[in-house]
């Protein structure tokens, strides 16, 4: 009784040499710890591809929206010459107009050129079968080549050629039988299956 | 056991530089030279890795896009763990991570006792029952011991990462040695058959 708080603190000991090398061996020992049980244990480019992956996706994005940026940038500069120069503007409605037409009809000319000429079936239906080229005698009656064609259930689908040959779509039975019939037909000179229709001008 | 060469901030500044005008290259060695560490320090706030390795990828990316605004007043790894930490952050606000078992209800700062404890157990299981008690704090106390001894950060490099005043840096790393140093002797009380107070069972 009789000594302060004060008093007491007063009276404990200070450190020793001993208690702080006790404290910094604590304080090594934590140190320790901590660096053993940091989780490190994955590759250093775990996620390195994943990460460069995106990145490049986004680049991408980036340079998309660029161009549609351009895009938007040409359109308001087009915008912006209706109020000023509307003729200017007209013109170049005109021009676009125009190439989109030509380019349309280039399209599809470029589709289906390879039949053009003489078609009378459209080339889409029937462009794979098989056909038989027919080379009828020259002096054969229009009437008697119908009727044979007829009689074998064929349809010319492009000809004659220069060469005078027709095509034939035969429909219901095989083509190859329907050869075996024309080859033995007097009217007929030659008769052979073939898988396309020909080019323009052959 | 770690074995992540220390970073040397030069060569990382020159990196980030390089990163910041859209040199992949740089990017990568600057990736390969931070992400484990990054890692790391995830792991340290969230028990699940797969997690942890997200947040780390998203920490690099956002490193690709936010190189630019490097400023260079801080050390690189001080800004890069800034990022994840946010990412982090975020990450444990969204999913609500089930945090560590938190051994802070023991907080009671007694200095003395260190002595003794150490002077009880070898060295090697002190280690061992170390690395079990460091799971166990706050997620807060042992980021700051993981910012202290593992980044090799100042108090105040702590307290800039984190966003907090110096002394809350000093109060987090006295709470988290006291808190260690409670669990240790407990752990080591049960192991050798003895109560806290050093009586025999």
């Amino acid at each position: 009784m009789g000594i302060t708080n004060m008093e007491q603190r007063t009276e404990r000991p200070g450190p020793t040499n001993g208690d702080k090398a006790r404290a910094n061996d604590w304080e090594d020992a934590v140190r320790r710890a901590v660096i053993a049980t940091a989780m490190t244990n994955v590759p250093e480019d775990d996620g390195l591809g994943h990460v460069v992956a995106r990145i490049r996706r986004q680049d991408t994005e980036e340079r998309r929206v660029r161009r549609g940026s351009g895009f938007e940038a040409a359109w308001a500069w087009l915008a912006g010459l209706v109020p000023s120069r509307p003729v200017f503007a007209a013109m170049a409605v005109l021009l676009v107009a125009q190439s989109v037409v030509i380019f349309n009809l280039w399209g599809g000319r470029h589709g289906e050129e390879d039949y053009a000429g003489f078609r009378t079936a459209h080339p889409g239906d029937i462009a794979h079968e098989p056909f038989l080229r027919v080379s009828f005698n020259p002096d054969i009656r229009e009437f008697d080549m119908r009727q044979l064609l007829r009689e074998v259930s064929a349809e010319i689908v492009a000809g004659p050629s220069h060469l005078g040959e027709y095509y034939l779509l035969v429909t219901g039975v095989a083509a190859s039988s329907v050869r075996d019939v024309l080859i033995n037909n007097d009217q007929v000179e030659a008769v052979a299956l073939v898988e396309r229709l020909p080019v323009e001008g052959h | 056991m770690s074995t992540i060469r220390r970073i040397d901030d030069e060569q990382a500044r020159g990196l980030l530089l390089r990163v910041g005008n859209g040199c992949q290259t740089s990017f990568e060695t600057l990736y390969r030279m931070l992400s484990r560490r990054v890692f790391a320090f995830v792991c340290r706030s969230i028990d699940n890795p797969e997690v942890a390795r997200e947040i780390m990828m998203d920490t690099m990316y956002e490193i690709w896009n936010s190189a630019g605004r490097y400023r260079g007043e801080a050390r690189v790894s001080t800004w890069v763990l800034g990022i994840a930490r946010n990412k982090l952050l975020m990450s444990i606000r969204s999913r609500r991570e089930a945090a560590h078992e938190d051994i802070d209800d023991l907080a009671e700062v007694i200095e003395d006792e260190r002595h003794s404890v150490f002077d009880e157990v070898a060295d090697k299981e002190t280690s061992a029952m170390l690395a079990v008690c460091i799971e166990k704090l706050s997620p807060a106390h042992r980021e700051c011991l993981h910012l202290l001894h593992f980044e090799d950060m100042s108090v105040a490099e702590i307290a800039e990462l984190l966003n907090i005043p110096d002394g809350t840096v000093k109060s987090r790393l006295a709470y988290a040695r006291t808190n260690l140093l409670r669990c240790v002797k407990a752990t080591m009380g049960s192991r050798h058959g003895y109560h806290e107070h050093g009586t025999a069972n």
